[in-house]
């Protein structure tokens, strides 16, 4: 495999101006990621404390080990939601290695709001047990919430993919032999104490731990019974009566020792093989990616400059190079995993979405998973190219990367407009990860367009109510349009609705596919097969 | 978890960064500050290895005992204790522990003076001890009441840092805890 | 005194079986002996010391039982028992334990069994120290002055003040440093005694005590002497001044105080004392004669000690003897392999005891396991040692674990190779005065060679632990990480790729 050529001028103004716009995006990111990590009211802070209640984070770390990485999902889920009071939609999810073990860790985060499920909470936690379902993945779940945010209880429970989805997920994963333990720090009520109980092993922490279906204050309501929070669901009674918990711990610190004794003794079974190499950095700098990506999301960038700061080595072989140029296929490695990159240099014209399925195929005939650097506007229009069936080749792109039985990643590096969203796998798609690029739009069609139909349809809107605004009206309505649309298609609003799974620094990037990668060869890659390809 | 060690009263927070050819590791005190080396390790036979540590090429002998680490390095032997993050942090408060008498040896009792309720001066002999043939006399650190004997008899073996005597110390408000002048 | 037949023919096998009363290095040291002259040995041994190398390598070995390891050495009749169960003719009581019990070599005597040592009169005189002060005054060697009353007698504190302070009191049934404490002032002398008695009534069954004048900046000098039916010969002096609570720690031959012509007749004059004594009470086999030597040149006899010494390696170094092979000789009736005439030293030697104990914290015992042990080797080294891998290191036995002794041209070169020895021992497990020892032979009063008794409490505030600088630290840290055996597991469990990304967050 050869290495790329890079043709960036690294001195050149324009790789400077767009390095400081990137750079200044991900310093945004960064903070506000920081914020919704760590920026708690003291009044909270101090709850936990008199409660004897570790941080969170604090927990997190004492359960992973050492000189291990992290890969953390959805960090500013809910960000844009519920003015701002639910911080990481009040839980923490990610893959980690606890005892050696690859795991999927869900946890609540007590210091917002005691841990209440909002509805983008029960979304981020079906999404954690999801890809631990889809990669065969055990989850540790580090227990402590208040339970569902009553005020917003019609968005959380009644439909399928709310709150019973994450018990039925459970025993999904318990149905498939993946291993599930949760640490009970504080109350697990109602819906909530089905985690512990769904889980294969418990811990309960003396005094702070409680699992029970309905508080104090219900049964009193219910029954006229007055009982306290520990005779009723206790650690001790839990661990000695009920035996709804298996482990007593006298306090946080002796149950993450526990925890961790207990999924160290967890079979590690073989993982499925690729084909691998012994990893290698980039040969060039990840950190100029930050002068790759324009400031301005409608300018070009050839997509071979950002996998040449991914790869291995920078080394790419590229499959063929001299058709189908607007979609770039070929083969690297990422942390020595063989993987089959596709990445977007323009629109998709029938040549490219042929190219782009016929390599699909052979990356599934091979078992070569597939990473999808989106920068995509869209498929070709016109008569011409209708009439060379692009609609048709579109679908079978669709189809062939759709039916991939080999795992999908994808990483939203700068726009993701319309159909071609389908072609390279976007979240309906089930990509076992999807990651956004602070940068990255995401919209039904490119800005300009979009912007103009809204407007259009604005004006159309007030034309019928009688209302016929002048310069001045129209120029602000046309920025209203374009505020709440650019608002809508940003990184942030797509990861607070968690339609990924986090915005990342792009110099991140590579680990997060290494980490994804690694933890996707837990489940077994299928036999190439597909459904029927409109030829 | 982080890997934490104590040597010579100070605590330190070991934490490998990163593992490939070589490692990255940061060091970090409890006294403040931390810094990172670049280490690689080549072990010879189960406790003898060469160490590099920032380009530095020493032989070492290590050995766990539990949780202590016996090091033979520069000439010199070493001892690492494993600190473990999971057990409560903090003991008994200093306060507490001003009527306490440890052993300062691994030894036996050869005598005991005093029993539970005695009063005793500061500088009273409570027992004889014995370690490989040298004895010593404990004597009580401070004025007070005998409030327990840590050993149960003459004969009785402890080891080094083990309770011996607990006396109560006269001056009753512990939180000003001194005797006399300020 | 036996008479013995001294004209016996080497050709013949000295005995038909030794047993070894004994334990640790010591016992593998005779061991050795009797190897180089092919004499079947016995081993006895506690339980605790099962395992130990002289039990493995001995011909035989017999399990002795009793209430203490300790206790076991001392059980006479259980010995002798095993003697005449076994078949041993001859009974080497090494040092310490049996050795210098007149009781014991009286029994065995009366069994028909040879004790490697001197006659039960010669111990019994020599073992208290009233009549054996007594025995060389009238010999006319200098001994120190002293009070002999007991505490309680009417003229007792009036002795004490006519003495003056410091001074020293001693256990009669004692030895080897052992049974001995300082009192400088009159406030201490009550609870002194005290300890005293009691520590003598302990260790030696025997509460009587002395009081004698205590020299505070005078050397020990003590002279090997060695004798047969015929002769007494002397194998020159060892120094021994360097000692913590009456023991110790580093020994050496010659004595550096004996430099020049001066110097050397000086060493002739104590030596010849010393012969004068062994050769008055008859003596035969080795022993040693204790003087504290004065700065101005006098010396005082101390004690003289029955029986081969810890310290013996350093003399035969120097001359070239297996004093050990020359007491199995003669108490075989076979004279000396050597005379006064053809001896010749040769360099210089030292020894340094390496004891398990905290030395920088008041020589706190310590106790532990060998985890890994790890001896030098090399030209001019040995170390006597009858340490094993495993083997617990507990209170039960004295805390000397072994002896390292180097043998070089000259004292500088014994000095500097000790040192280099010393840091090429690994011992893991146990805290060892390893270091301290390093720091004596590092100090400049050591290296000049003008020390005296006093030498480890004047400089205390010298001899201290070295502080790890920036690097050793971080060599020492990371070294632990790496062989902590919890954190190693979870390195190789970890999967790849996450332990070459290593520690990330996103």
């Amino acid at each position: 495999m050869r290495r790329i050529e890079s043709r960036l001028n690294t001195h050149s103004e324009e790789f400077q101006k767009y390095r400081a716009h990137n750079r200044k995006l991900v310093s945004g990111f960064q903070q506000k990621q920081e914020e919704a990590r760590f920026k708690r009211p003291q009044r909270d802070i101090d709850r936990l404390q008199k409660q004897n209640k570790m941080m969170p984070r604090e927990r997190l770390e004492l359960l992973l080990d050492p000189g291990t990485p992290f890969l953390e999902f959805s960090s500013l889920a809910g960000s844009m939601a519920y003015d701002g009071s639910a911080p990481s939609a009040s839980c923490i999810t990610g893959i980690g290695i606890v005892g050696g073990r690859e795991v999927v860790i869900n946890a609540s985060d007590s210091s917002v709001k005691g841990g209440a499920w909002y509805p983008l909470s029960v979304k981020k936690i079906i999404r954690a047990l999801d890809i631990a379902i889809e990669n065969h993945l055990p989850v540790i779940h580090m227990c402590d919430s208040a339970g569902g945010f009553l005020p917003l209880q019609s968005e959380l429970f009644g439909d399928k993919y709310m709150a019973g989805r994450i018990f039925r997920n459970q025993t999904q994963l318990s149905k498939m032999g993946c291993k599930q333990l949760s640490l009970v720090f504080g109350n697990c009520t109602a819906g909530g104490a089905y985690i512990p109980a769904l889980s294969d092993y418990s811990v309960i922490v003396e005094g702070t731990g409680a699992v029970f279906l309905g508080g104090p204050p219900l049964v009193k309501a219910a029954t006229g019974e007055e009982v306290s929070v520990d005779e009723l669901g206790g650690a001790r009674m839990h661990t000695s009566v009920s035996g709804t918990c298996d482990y007593f711990a006298k306090n946080e610190r002796e149950a993450i020792a526990i925890g961790r004794e207990i999924v160290a003794q967890w079979e590690q079974k073989p993982k499925t093989q690729i084909q691998r190499e012994t990893p290698e950095d980039p040969w060039y700098d990840p950190e100029e990616l930050y002068g790759i990506i324009p400031d301005d999301i409608r300018k070009p960038f050839d997509v071979r400059e950002v996998i040449a700061r991914l790869v291995d080595g920078s080394r790419f072989s590229e499959y063929q190079p001299d058709y189908g140029e607007t979609m770039i296929c070929g083969f690297a490695n990422i942390w020595g995993y063989k993987v089959g990159i596709l990445g977007n240099n323009g629109v998709l014209f029938n040549d490219s979405s042929l190219k782009a399925a016929h390599f699909m195929e052979l990356c599934n005939q091979n078992k070569t998973p597939l990473v999808f650097l989106q920068n995509i506007t869209g498929f070709m229009v016109g008569k011409e190219y209708e009439q060379r069936g692009i609609t048709k080749d579109g679908a079978k792109m669709i189809m062939v990367q759709a039916c991939s039985e080999v795992p999908k990643f994808t990483i939203m590096t700068n726009g993701s407009f319309g159909a071609g969203n389908y072609g390279m796998c976007g979240r309906a798609f089930d990509a076992r990860t999807l990651f956004s690029w602070p940068n990255s739009q995401i919209s039904v069609m490119g800005s300009d367009q979009a912007a103009n139909t809204l407007v259009t349809i604005k004006l159309a809107q007030l034309k019928r109510q009688g209302i016929e605004p002048d310069e001045k009206e129209l120029a602000e309505i046309r920025n209203e349009v374009l505020g709440n649309f650019e608002n809508q298609t940003s990184a942030y609003y797509t990861s607070s609705e968690i339609w990924d799974d986090g915005i990342i620094d792009p110099v991140d990037t590579r680990n997060a596919l290494g980490i994804s990668i690694s933890a996707s060869l837990n489940a077994p890659i299928g036999d190439a097969r597909y459904g029927v390809l409109r030829l | 978890m982080q890997p934490k060690y104590r040597f010579s009263e100070t605590q330190f927070t070991v934490s490998p960064l990163k593992h490939s050819a070589t490692r990255l590791i940061e060091i970090a005190s409890d006294q403040g500050g931390s810094h990172q080396v670049n280490a690689g390790i080549r072990w010879l036979d189960h406790c003898h290895g060469e160490l590099t540590v920032n380009g530095v090429v020493r032989h070492i002998y290590a050995v766990q005992d539990d949780q202590t680490l016996h090091v033979h390095m520069d000439g010199k032997v070493w001892q690492v204790d494993i600190v473990d993050e999971f057990s409560d942090a903090g003991g008994a408060s200093d306060q507490a522990e001003s009527g306490l008498v440890k052993a300062p040896m691994p030894g036996v009792v050869l005598d005991i003076s005093v029993k539970e309720g005695d009063q005793v001066e500061e500088g009273q002999l409570l027992m004889l001890i014995e370690s490989m043939k040298l004895q010593m006399e404990v004597k009580a650190s401070l004025s007070g009441t005998v409030l327990l004997l840590g050993v149960d008899g003459v004969g009785a073996s402890f080891d080094k840092g083990a309770q011996l005597v607990n006396i109560r110390p006269h001056d009753e408000s512990l939180e000003s805890g001194r005797k006399g002048g300020e | 005194m036996t008479a013995r037949n001294s004209d016996k023919p080497d050709t013949e096998p000295l005995f038909k079986k030794v047993l070894i009363a004994n334990r640790g290095e010591i016992a593998l040291r005779v061991l050795k002996a009797l190897q180089s002259l092919s004499i079947p040995s016995v081993a006895i041994y506690h339980h605790i010391d099962r395992k130990s190398p002289v039990v493995q390598m001995a011909d035989e070995a017999v399990e002795i039982f009793g209430g203490s390891p300790s206790g076991a050495h001392l059980d006479i009749e259980q010995i002798i028992t095993i003697c005449e169960q076994r078949g041993v003719d001859a009974v080497h009581p090494c040092y310490g334990f049996l050795s210098e019990n007149a009781g014991f070599a009286r029994a065995l005597e009366e069994r028909g069994i040879q004790f490697i040592g001197p006659s039960p009169e010669v111990i019994e005189l020599m073992g208290d120290k009233i009549t054996s002060r007594d025995f060389v005054a009238r010999q006319g060697v200098p001994v120190p002055p002293s009070i002999t009353l007991a505490a309680g007698d009417p003229g007792f504190m009036q002795a004490v003040t006519d003495l003056g302070f410091p001074l020293v009191v001693k256990a009669s049934a004692g030895g080897g440093g052992k049974g001995m404490s300082i009192v400088n002032t009159r406030e201490e002398l009550e609870s002194t005694l005290r300890v005293a008695r009691s520590e003598a009534e302990k260790y030696f069954g025997d509460d009587r005590v002395y009081v004698e004048r205590y020299f505070p900046s005078a050397r020990h000098i003590e002279v090997q002497v060695l004798g047969d039916s015929q002769q007494v010969i002397h194998l020159g002096e060892r120094e021994c001044s360097i000692q913590r609570r009456f023991q110790k720690i580093i020994e050496e031959s010659p004595s550096p105080v004996f430099a020049g012509a001066a110097g050397n007749k000086q060493r002739e004059s104590i030596c010849q004392a010393a012969v004068a004594i062994a050769r008055a009470a008859h003596y035969t086999s080795a022993g040693t004669v204790e003087f504290l030597y004065t700065p101005e040149g006098e010396y005082f006899f101390l004690e003289m000690n029955t029986r081969i010494q810890v310290e013996h390696p350093v003399t035969e170094m120097v001359y070239g003897v297996d004093l050990v092979a020359e007491q199995i000789r003669v108490a075989a009736g076979h004279s000396i392999s050597v005379n006064q005439n053809n001896l010749t030293p040769s360099g210089h030697a030292i020894e340094c005891r390496l004891c398990a104990e905290d030395a920088f914290n008041r020589f706190m015992p310590a106790t532990g396991k060998v985890l890994h042990l790890k001896a030098p080797s090399g030209e001019g080294v040995r170390f006597d040692s009858g340490l094993y891998q495993g083997q617990d290191i507990t209170t039960a036995f004295d805390p000397m674990l072994a002896k390292l002794v180097i043998h070089a041209s000259s004292r500088e070169e014994a000095i500097t190779r000790m040192i280099k020895a010393l840091r090429e021992l690994v011992l893991l497990g146990i805290d060892t005065n390893n270091e301290y020892l390093i720091r004596i032979l590092e100090h400049p009063a050591f290296s000049s060679g003008e020390f005296d008794t006093a030498f480890v409490e004047r400089y205390v505030g010298d001899l201290v632990a070295s502080i790890p600088d920036r690097d050793q630290l971080d060599a020492l840290l990371t070294a632990a990480l790496l062989s902590d055996r919890k954190v190693q597991i979870l390195e190789k469990a970890t999967p790849q790729p996450y332990g070459a990304i290593g520690y990330w967050r996103n």
